[in-house]
C-alpha cells in the first residue's frame, strides 16, 4: 500500500477513536439534538472519505514509477535548512516564556540567520546585528507604540 | 451610494488612517516583490500591527497591503522573471521576455498601469455587487446559510489542486478541528479529554498563521535558489514614455476589460485567488489573440491580461467577505480574522451596521490603487534592491512576527502553541498532497455551518426543508453539480495519465 493509503487507515483510525468519544459529551437538555449532533455528521464523512482514499489506493491499477529519491547526501542537503529552522524555531517557542520576548528573539534571529546562510564565521556579527534590530524595533513598536503587549519571561517580570 | 463612498474616502484622508493604508501599500509591494514573501504572508507580517488601531485604519492598512502586493510581484517577475507571488507566473511569460529585449522600464510599467487599470475597472462590479449580494443575502435564513456554505466548500473542495478526495478530507478536518472546545450553542465542552488547553478550542488565525505562513517557509527553504541574476538587476534602464505605455493598453480594450472580468470572477470564487487569476487571464488572452504565436516573446498582450487580472482578483474576493462573511482567499480570510478581532462581523448586515467601515473598505480598495502607482513612481528604483535580499535573512524576521501576531492575539502562549502544531501539520500535508485552502476555510465557517444546521433543524425538524426552500435548494444542488465535475475532472485526469504512462 502507498502513503495515500497509510494516511487514509490512520485517518480512519482516528475518526473512529473520536466517534468511539462522542458518548462522552454531556447532553444538554436545553437543545435536544445536542453537542454531539454535529460531530458526529462530520466524523462518519471522515471515516466514509478516508475509507475511499485507502479504497482508491488498493484498486488503483496505476502504479507511478517510484521518483528516484537521489543520493543519502542529496537528501541531507535538501531537508537541512528545513530541519534546522524546525529545531531552532521549537527552542524559540519553548524559552520564549522563559526568556522573554526581547532576548530569545535576539537569539533566534542570530543563530537562524547564520545557521542558514553560508556558513562563515564573519557573517556572525551581521545577524548579531539584525537580530538585536529586530528585536529592539518590534519590541518599541510594539510595547511602546502600539501597547501590545509581549512575552515578559523570567528575565523580565 | 457614491455619497457613502465619497464620505469613506475623506474619512480615510485622515492622517492616521491614511499613513497606515500608505504603509500597508508600502509593506505589499516590498513582501509582493521578494520571491518566496507571498501576500498573504506580508498580511499575516501585518497583522500584529492592526491590533492598536482602530476597525477602519485596520482594514485600510490591510486593503493596501493586498493591492500594493498583487503590484510587487509585477517588478520580480518582469525584471528577474522570478514571480514574487504566485500572482506574477503569468507576468514571467512576457514581462521578462520584453525586458530581455532590452525594455524593462516598458515591461513593468505595462504591468503597473495594467494593475491600476484592471483594479480600478473591478472596483465599478465591487461596489455594486457588495451591496446587491447584502440585500439578497438579508434573505437567507439558516437553510440557505448552511447550503452556501456548503456549496462553496465543495467548490474549494473541487477547484483545489490535486486529489478531490484530499480536498474533501482537509476541508472536513478543518470543520472538525471548529468542534474542539466549547460548542457554539450552549458552551459544553467537546473532545477536550481534560487538557486546558483543549477547551476553549483553537483559535482561529494563529492556525491559520501556521497553515499558510510557517508551512511555507518550510516549504520555500527546500527549493530555494540564489538568485545570481539580481545583481544585474540594480543596473536597468527604467525610463519609459508613460503615454506611450497607457496608450499600448487602452489600444486593447476587450484584452483589458475581458482579464479583468476573469479576475474579478476568479476572485469571487472562494480560496482559488490570484495565482490562478493571472494564469486563465493570460490563456484567455492568447486565445482571443489575432496573433497568439507572439504571446512569450515579450508582448505587451500578456503583461496587461495578466496584470489587470490579478488586481481585478482583489475586487471579487472582498465581494464575497463583505456580502456573506466568506473569504475570497488566504488574504481576505486573514481580513476576516481581524475584523472578528475588532468585534465587526462581515455579512449581509455587515454595510448597514457599519456603513463607515464597509464604505471605508470599498474607498481605500480605490485609494490603495492610486498609492500604488505613486508609490512606484517615486521609487521603483529602490524595489529593485529589496528584492536582492536573500531568503535566509528574512526568514527568521518573518518567523518573530508571525509568533507577535499569534501572541498578541489574547497574550498567551497557547496561540503561539497552536501556530507551531498548525505550521507542521500544514508542512505534513503539502508534503503528502492534502490541499490547505479547504482545511483552512473549514476552520472558518465550522462554527457558522454548526450554528445554521441547529438552528433551521430546531426551527423546523423537517430535513426536506434544505431542498424544497427554492435558494437552499439551488445552492444544494450547485454544491452536487460541483462534486460531480470534479470527480469527472480527477477520472479524465487520471485517464490521461494512464494512456500518457
Amino acid at each position: 500500500m502507498g502513503r495515500d493509503g497509510w494516511i487514509g487507515l490512520g485517518l480512519l483510525a482516528f475518526g473512529g477513536w473520536l466517534y468511539s468519544n462522542l458518548g462522552k459529551i454531556p447532553a444538554n437538555p436545553l437543545v435536544p439534538i445536542g453537542p454531539a449532533y454535529y460531530p458526529r455528521i462530520l466524523l462518519i464523512l471522515i471515516v466514509l472519505l478516508s475509507l475511499v482514499l485507502v479504497i482508491q489506493e488498493a484498486i488503483s491499477r496505476h502504479r507511478r514509477e517510484s521518483k528516484g529519491r537521489g543520493s543519502l547526501r542529496g537528501q541531507v542537503e535538501r531537508y537541512q535548512p528545513t530541519l534546522t529552522c524546525f529545531i531552532v524555531f521549537t527552542l524559540y517557542v519553548v524559552f520564549l516564556p522563559v526568556l522573554g520576548f526581547l532576548v530569545s528573539s535576539v537569539l533566534f534571529v542570530t543563530i537562524l540567520q547564520w545557521l542558514l546562510g553560508p556558513l562563515r564565521l564573519r557573517r556572525l556579527p551581521v545577524s548579531l546585528l539584525t537580530g538585536v534590530a529586530v528585536s529592539l524595533i518590534s519590541y518599541v513598536a510594539f510595547e511602546i507604540y502600539l501597547r501590545v503587549l509581549l512575552p515578559r519571561g523570567i528575565l523580565f517580570p | 451610494m457614491l455619497e457613502i463612498i465619497s464620505q469613506a474616502a475623506l474619512s480615510l484622508l485622515e492622517p492616521n488612517v491614511f499613513i497606515g493604508m500608505t504603509t500597508g501599500v508600502l509593506a505589499g509591494l516590498i513582501g509582493g516583490a521578494i520571491p518566496g514573501i507571498t501576500i498573504t504572508m506580508t498580511v499575516i507580517l501585518v497583522l500584529p500591527f492592526t491590533f492598536g488601531m482602530d476597525p477602519l485604519q485596520a482594514i485600510a492598512t490591510m486593503i493596501g497591503v493586498y493591492v500594493g502586493g498583487e503590484s510587487g510581484t509585477l517588478i520580480s517577475a518582469s525584471l528577474l522573471g522570478i514571480p514574487g507571488t504566485p500572482s506574477g507566473i503569468a507576468t514571467t511569460f512576457d514581462g521578462y521576455p520584453m525586458t530581455k529585449n532590452g525594455e524593462p522600464g516598458r515591461a513593468v510599467w505595462t504591468g503597473i498601469w495594467a494593475s491600476l487599470l484592471g483594479g480600478l475597472l473591478a472596483g465599478i462590479p465591487l461596489v455594486i455587487g457588495a451591496t446587491q449580494l447584502a440585500k439578497l443575502a438579508l434573505r437567507f435564513g439558516p437553510w440557505e446559510y448552511f447550503s452556501l456554505f456548503i456549496l462553496t466548500l465543495s467548490i474549494v473542495g473541487a477547484l483545489t489542486e490535486g486529489s478531490f478526495i484530499k480536498g474533501l478530507l482537509s476541508g472536513a478536518l478543518g470543520l472538525l478541528i471548529t468542534t474542539i472546545g466549547a460548542d457554539p450553542i450552549m458552551s459544553s465542552p467537546r473532545f477536550t479529554f481534560g487538557l486546558e488547553i483543549l477547551s476553549t478550542g483553537f483559535a482561529f488565525l494563529p492556525i491559520l498563521i501556521g497553515l499558510f505562513a510557517f508551512s511555507q517557509l518550510l516549504v520555500d527553504l527546500e527549493s530555494r535558489r540564489e538568485r545570481a541574476q539580481t545583481e544585474s538587476a540594480i543596473d536597468f534602464n527604467l525610463s519609459v514614455s508613460h503615454l506611450k505605455v497607457l496608450k499600448d493598453i487602452v489600444s486593447q480594450p476587450f484584452n483589458l476589460v475581458w482579464s479583468t472580468l476573469v479576475g474579478f470572477w476568479i476572485g469571487i470564487l472562494p480560496a482559488v485567488g490570484g495565482s490562478a487569476a493571472n494564469i486563465l487571464a493570460y490563456d484567455q488572452a492568447k486565445k482571443f489573440s489575432k496573433h497568439p504565436e507572439k504571446f512569450g516573446t515579450g508582448i505587451s498582450d500578456g503583461i496587461i491580461a495578466s496584470e489587470s487580472a490579478n488586481n481585478a482578483n482583489v475586487g471579487g474576493s472582498l465581494i464575497t467577505m463583505m456580502a456573506f462573511g466568506i473569504p475570497g482567499d488566504a488574504v481576505t480570510a486573514v481580513m476576516l480574522g481581524a475584523l472578528i478581532i475588532h468585534g465587526i462581523q462581515p455579512g449581509p448586515l455587515f454595510a448597514t451596521t457599519h456603513i463607515k467601515i464597509a464604505y471605508g473598505m470599498l474607498a481605500s480598495y480605490f485609494i490603495a490603487h492610486l498609492v500604488t502607482v505613486v508609490i512606484l513612481g517615486m521609487s521603483l528604483r529602490a524595489f529593485i534592491k529589496v528584492i536582492t535580499v536573500p531568503l535566509h535573512t528574512l526568514i527568521p524576521v518573518v518567523l518573530v512576527f508571525c509568533v507577535i501576531g499569534s501572541y498578541a492575539l489574547n497574550n498567551i502562549m497557547e496561540n503561539v502553541y497552536t501556530f507551531l502544531l498548525f505550521g507542521i501539520l500544514g508542512y505534513l500535508m503539502v508534503k503528502t498532497g492534502f490541499p490547505l485552502a479547504p482545511m483552512v476555510l473549514g476552520v472558518i465557517l465550522g462554527d457558522q455551518i454548526e450554528i445554521n444546521l441547529i438552528r433551521s433543524i430546531m426551527t423546523d425538524s423537517n430535513p426536506w426543508l434544505f431542498l424544497t426552500r427554492p435558494i437552499s435548494g439551488t445552492l444544494l444542488v450547485l454544491a452536487v453539480l460541483s462534486f460531480i465535475l470534479a470527480i469527472y475532472q480527477e477520472r479524465r485526469h487520471l485517464k490521461k495519465r494512464q494512456s500518457g504512462a
